[in-house]
């Protein structure tokens, strides 16, 4: 059941409404991959996400109505996460989101030193992405993911994995889209210069 | 001038990741990038770092799926209970409202004939009307929406993030 055409959502957005039980296992079923992705590359790390699953399913549950169906069903379903996250980051006073690496968005600021501090994982060990990761590339990659900001690997993989529009990212991130585009690029660069560095030691 | 060249290219590219080209601005980086190997590396490596990204693969835990089932079935229960009582609720509040409303102008233009029917002074008449009518009602009327609120207020403190 792929949310390609207006009829899926219009139909997701019906199904919502109703509080259908057997559309949200449908749901579950097939976005339950890309969210769990999704949150682990805003968090960087894996404890929490069942529990933020969980939460943004029954938040889909009981706020169904407020889907229109207009738009596509990913943007806010991954509306409804991030926000649940930033609660969940308050409550634990980790870090926020919202404000780190913000004032370094722009073009004009972009300088390495501006960066705000990585979220430091608790234990020494793998991240999620060293476990996840695949390929070599990957394996180059892992370090650069877990180690960019938060908000920079959220760009990237609405844009790259979620292949979501710059529209869509600005609706859930709630930024412009020059802010979208600059997070996307830096995200970019430090990885580009990972892979440059593995070549040249290589 | 030759570098301006590089960075505009490099702006191009950039730009064809997260929007359109204009079919000019596509021509022209596409007779950059056949000349100029340092730009043509600058676009392969972008394109391999976005596919690095596909190099992820993350799973979820293998119960996760059924502790959602779980907790939306426990989640559908508890609203398909808490919201016909709403409904239950609001419909008395309204009813309350009509009472309140008919009470008053029954103290107000019945209150004469009525003490007349039933041999009594209309200012005790009024009275009584007002206090076992209107009042009443008036109360019915002004609980109700609290106990509305209540839940309400809890579920909208959830859903504040949204």
């Amino acid at each position: 059941m792929a949310v390609a055409g207006n009829t899926d959502t219009q139909r997701i957005a019906r199904g919502l409404r109703q509080r259908d039980v057997a559309l949200l296992h449908t749901l579950v079923v097939e976005y339950q991959f890309r969210l769990v992705r999704y949150l682990i590359y805003l968090l960087g790390r894996r404890d929490s996400i069942d529990d933020l699953v969980q939460e943004t399913w029954l938040r889909v549950l009981e706020r169904g109505r407020s889907y229109d169906g207009h738009s596509r069903f990913e943007p806010w379903l991954f509306a409804i996460a991030r926000n649940l996250t930033i609660d969940h980051l308050r409550q634990r006073r980790i870090f926020s989101l919202d404000s780190s690496g913000d004032a370094s968005d722009s073009h004009a600021n972009d300088s390495p030193e501006q960066d705000h501090k990585p979220l430091s994982l608790a234990s020494h060990d793998p991240s999620p992405f060293e476990l996840a990761a695949r390929t070599e590339d990957a394996q180059r990659l892992a370090h650069t993911l877990e180690t960019l900001e938060p908000i920079h690997r959220e760009a990237l993989v609405l844009r790259f994995q979620e292949d979501l529009s710059l529209q869509e990212i600005a609706t859930i991130v709630g930024v412009p889209l020059t802010t979208v585009s600059s997070r996307i690029y830096r995200g970019l660069a430090a990885l580009r210069a990972q892979l440059e560095e593995a070549q040249h030691a290589n | 001038m030759q570098t301006d060249l590089h960075q505009s290219a490099r702006h191009l590219i950039d730009r064809s990741l997260t929007e359109e080209l204009s079919p000019t601005e596509h021509h022209s980086l596409r007779d950059h990038l056949h000349e100029c190997a340092a730009c043509q590396k600058y676009a392969d490596d972008n394109r391999r770092a976005i596919a690095g990204l596909g190099g992820f693969s993350f799973t979820a835990s293998p119960d996760l799926q059924a502790k959602v089932f779980a907790a939306l079935a426990q989640r559908e229960q508890q609203l398909e209970v808490t919201q016909p009582r709403r409904r239950r609720i609001a419909r008395t509040c309204i009813i309350a409202l009509l009472l309140t409303a008919v009470g008053s102008l029954a103290a107000l233009h019945l209150g004469d004939p009525l003490a007349g029917l039933l041999h009594l002074e209309p200012a005790k008449t009024q009275a009584g009307v007002l206090a076992l009518w209107v009042l009443p009602s008036l109360c019915f009327c002004l609980f109700l929406p609290a106990l509305l609120l209540l839940p309400a207020r809890s579920m909208n403190k959830k859903g504040s993030a949204l």
